[in-house]
């Protein structure tokens, strides 16, 4: 608990880094009580009241059908953020468990790893990602599983980097010779020493991941309509342009603040943990 | 008559055996050459250590003395199973160990322990010293006693209070983490502790609190040290036999006492002669051993010494006499090569 | 007598998060031309400030609070970095205590002699040869064909080797070792000692040699510091400071060296007490928390540290002048 203090203390000391933690920390609470504040049901068509300007009443306006967009915005952040957290958490673990495998098992699993990783990563990631709902057809759970399929390379070649640097040192040489058995050698002195480079590149890459959901989803090959996701707000906005810009500012507005907060707040946690940054931190 | 002689000689060896703690028998390690691809595909094998013999008796503290190169670490690491080697026997509380498996069985891991150079380095990071000294219960999964009485009485022998059991590694002077490692390699109470380096690092002023807690321990536990330094003011004091290694070789070897009295070897007596204190007149002769330890990559036939020693005979020049042991004295064992040439 | 380097009053602080912590307190000290000043002190001593304070490379939270570094009569405290350019590497050069880490991994040794000449305006064909020169100097077997090799090719004594020939090759009138042997063989480590003596009585330069082994002091050094926690507690001629040392912490230091103690023993003396937290310094001596005979004075926290000349060439702590007594 001490350590988090020190760590929350240490980010907001930095402006970046407290604007990052604003916006984040914005982001989650207004998604996760969209039910709280979102005004109106985000599904609520009112065709009267179509395209309208933002006003007292519609924050951020309407869209085409006279649903309210902030409304809209609010229940869509659930989305984004569902994404986001479900598949770069099930990336983070299936990357941290290959990433430590190849790392210290036969050099031929090792070799085999690699070979899988540098094979996924060599498509681009649109097209592969086009080619997965292209397999499974679009939804959710396809956003989720491409997620998965490109990220956990990238987190399991961090945590073997990670994994190699520590393998040798005299403290894990210590405790095989105490005769430790694999796993808790894994769960209490290994993992807990990798994972902190791997959790700030998570952070990262949220507001990545969130811009592919959107990409997807403004393509048509995300979620299905009615489901308020920023990226198919962004396809309405972008099909009515011409009658009113607010559909394609609602749209694009949250994955601006969210790519700033989650990038800045990225930055400052990789700072601190950077070493030769330490002189700024008390830690 | 004869059967007297007989249970005499039988009493004899039985006494001898138990006196043991550890034999090691002409223990060699080899390892694979990794220097280019040429020596990995034609399986090329360095030598780091080559014939080595010592025994380590109980309750008594043995020293291995030599610089880089000497292969010491090689052989408190293959005593702990971390390297395997295919020639030599090692016996240890009266069991043949299995020297080319890597790692060792339950019992052996309780009665050996080690702790290392770098102290702050052998504690895992993240972990509270606590849970460290801890360790070592958890792992052989000894549960049926109050894990936190125990490292509390551990962290007080080693000196420290028990203010220091919620710190981490980082947060521990270089004298503090040493004694955190001497608690933890003394937890499951062993027969025999490795001390790699016990004075590294520390000041001169802390090293002699360091020193005193090993001491005590060994003559509260009945415990025996195998010490591994290149420290020859610190083995002289506290060693009671000791063996002097040269690039992988024993040069000298016996009771320490006599061979800090006098020591046979030019190397031993060239290690020795940089131990005296400080001499404001500046007459004393410290011997300076032109040259540096070979690589390991170049080993030749003949003595290794050869090519520092400021006598070479004939024989060695040439390469023709091997490096060999032989007893000079009660206790004392030298090289033969380097007793031709002086 | 000339001084080559000239240290009055200096006090360094380094702004920390808990505090200012007074690194050093009052240094005082000259090291004549051509001869060996030897410091001795253990961590926490502040050597690698003082270090660091005269070749100008403090870090950014470090502050000279006040005092002054001469170097032959000039200030150098304050000098603008391509001032303080000119002169290192040129008239003051230092030597590390790890030769792994002073040299540049990815470079051979002989580009690193040549760019190291960088003050030198002659050719570099003239360049090359100078380094070999320097190289054989300092007794690298075989110069010629080790010229290209990498460092982790060489072992340590030979590392240690070349940062001596990059050091001297300008023929610098300050050559600062900051413990150049500790991490060393000891046989190697005799090898170096005698390099540096050699080189020393040819070259003429002055040495400040910071160590922590007190035979190296003896063979090797004129003058000697003894430092502990931020201050100078003794200072003289090493023939007066080891024949007669009067403070008590150096009494202690000296009963600690395993090699003074001639027979065997049992039981290793040393020194109790922990080093004083320099961040929340009380008023008073240093040493008194860890002094066996404090006087009432120094207890009190009343005298404050402070060398005055206890005999020709000898200057102790008057705190501890006052307790001895």
């Amino acid at each position: 608990m001490n350590s988090i203090k020190k760590i929350i203390y240490n980010i907001i000391k930095e402006p970046l880094g407290l604007i990052g933690l604003i916006l984040v920390f914005s982001i989650i609470i207004l998604s996760i009580g969209a039910d709280l504040f979102a005004p109106f049901e985000p599904s609520k068509i009112n065709i009267r009241d179509k395209l309208q300007n933002p006003s007292i009443l519609h924050i951020l306006g309407t869209d085409q059908l006279g649903r309210d967009l902030f409304s809209r915005v609010l229940y869509g952040g659930r989305i984004a953020l569902k994404v986001a957290l479900i598949s770069i958490f099930i990336s983070m673990l299936i990357g941290m468990i290959i990433g430590i495998l190849a790392a210290i098992g036969k050099k031929w699993l090792d070799n085999f790893f690699l070979f899988i990783f540098d094979t996924i990563r060599s498509f681009p990631t649109i097209m592969f990602a086009l080619a997965i709902v292209t397999l499974f057809g679009p939804s959710l759970e396809t956003i989720i599983l491409i997620v998965i399929l490109t990220q956990s390379p990238i987190y399991a070649r961090i945590v073997r980097t990670q994994t190699l640097m520590i393998i040798n040192s005299e403290y894990i040489q210590a405790e095989k010779i105490m005769g430790i058995n694999f796993i808790r050698l894994m769960i209490i002195h290994i993992i807990p020493n990798v994972i902190g480079p791997l959790f700030i590149l998570a952070s990262m890459d949220i507001p990545f991941v969130i811009a592919i959901e959107a990409g997807l989803s403004f393509l048509g090959m995300g979620v299905r309509p009615p489901i308020p996701s920023w990226g198919s707000i962004l396809n309405d906005g972008y099909s009515f342009i011409d009658n009113s810009p607010w559909p394609l500012i609602a749209g694009g507005l949250p994955l601006i603040i969210t790519t700033i907060g989650f990038t800045f707040l990225g930055e400052r946690l990789r700072d601190l943990i950077d070493p030769k940054l330490k002189k700024n931190i008390n830690l | 008559m004869k059967k007297i002689i007989g249970l005499i000689n039988v009493v004899l060896i039985v006494t001898i055996k138990n006196m043991n703690l550890l034999k090691l028998e002409n223990l060699s390690v080899k390892f694979k050459s990794k220097k280019s691809l040429k020596d990995l595909f034609k399986n090329i094998e360095l030598d780091a250590v080559i014939d080595t013999s010592f025994t380590i008796k109980k309750n008594k503290t043995f020293g291995i003395v030599g610089e880089s190169g000497s292969g010491k670490t090689t052989i408190a690491k293959t005593i702990l199973g971390l390297h395997t080697s295919l020639i030599g026997k090692l016996n240890f509380n009266n069991q043949e160990i299995d020297l080319s498996k890597k790692y060792r069985d339950k019992n052996f891991r309780k009665d050996v322990s080690m702790i290392f150079q770098d102290s702050a380095g052998s504690l895992s990071p993240r972990i509270k010293v606590k849970h460290l000294i801890g360790e070592p219960f958890r792992i052989n999964k000894i549960n049926n006693l109050n894990l936190k009485n125990e490292v509390n009485q551990l962290i007080k022998s080693v000196g420290l209070s028990s203010d220091f059991l919620d710190r981490y590694p980082h947060e521990l002077s270089g004298g503090q983490a040493k004694r955190i490692c001497i608690a933890r390699a003394i937890a499951l109470k062993p027969k025999l502790l490795i001390a790699d380096e016990p004075t590294a690092g520390l000041d001169v002023s802390v090293q002699g609190e360091i020193l005193n807690l090993l001491k005590s321990i060994q003559n509260i536990h009945g415990m025996s040290i195998l010490i591994i330094s290149h420290n020859l003011n610190v083995i002289r004091h506290i060693t009671d036999e000791l063996t002097v290694m040269y690039f992988g070789k024993i040069m000298e070897r016996g009771d320490s006492e006599k061979i800090f009295k006098s020591p046979k070897h030019p190397y031993t007596q060239a290690l020795i002669s940089l131990i005296k204190k400080p001499d404001i007149d500046r007459k004393n002769q410290k011997i300076e051993l032109k040259g540096e330890v070979p690589s390991i990559f170049e080993r030749k036939s003949g003595c290794v010494f050869s090519s520092r020693c400021q006598n070479p005979s004939q024989n060695c020049k040439t390469g023709k006499i091997e490096n060999k042991l032989i007893k000079t004295d009660e206790d004392h064992w030298v090289d033969q090569c380097c007793i031709n040439c002086n | 007598m000339a001084n080559i380097l000239s240290i009055e009053n200096l006090y360094v602080n380094y702004l920390t998060n808990n505090g200012n912590l007074k690194a050093l307190r009052n240094i005082n000290f000259d090291i004549p031309k051509n001869t060996v000043v030897g410091v001795i002190g253990e961590s926490g001593c502040g050597k690698s400030t003082l270090v660091s304070s005269i070749i100008g490379l403090i870090p950014e939270n470090a502050n000279i609070e006040r005092g002054n570094i001469y170097l032959q009569n000039k200030s150098i405290l304050n000098l603008k970095k391509i001032e303080m350019k000119k002169i290192l590497g040129n008239k003051i050069s230092v030597i590390f205590q790890d030769p792994m880490t002073s040299l540049n991994p990815v470079m051979s040794i002989g580009k690193q002699m040549v760019l190291s000449q960088h003050h030198e305006e002659i050719s570099k064909s003239e360049k090359v040869k100078k380094s070999l020169d320097m190289l054989n100097l300092v007794g690298i077997p075989d110069a010629k064909s080790r010229f290209n090799d990498l460092p982790h090719e060489l072992s340590g004594g030979m590392r240690q080797r070349i940062m001596i020939a990059m050091a001297i090759q300008s023929k610098p009138d300050l050559l600062i070792a900051d413990e150049p042997t500790t991490a060393l063989d000891v046989t190697t480590e005799i090898q170096i000692i005698n390099l540096l003596k050699n080189l020393q009585n040819k070259i003429g330069c002055s040495i400040l040699f910071i160590t922590h082994n007190l035979s190296l002091i003896a063979d090797f050094c004129d003058y000697v510091l003894i430092m502990y926690a931020g201050v100078v507690l003794e200072k003289g001629t090493m023939r007066n400071i080891f024949s007669n040392p009067q403070h008590p912490y150096t009494k202690k230091l000296f009963s600690c060296d395993p090699s003074q103690i001639e027979k065997k023993i049992t039981e290793f003396p040393y020194i109790k007490g922990n080093l004083p937290d320099l961040i929340n310094l009380k008023d008073g001596c240093i040493f008194s928390s860890r002094c066996e005979n404090p006087s009432h004075g120094c207890s009190e926290g009343i005298i404050n540290n402070k060398l005055i000349e206890y005999e020709k060439d000898h200057w102790v702590d008057q705190c501890c002048i006052n307790c001895n007594n």
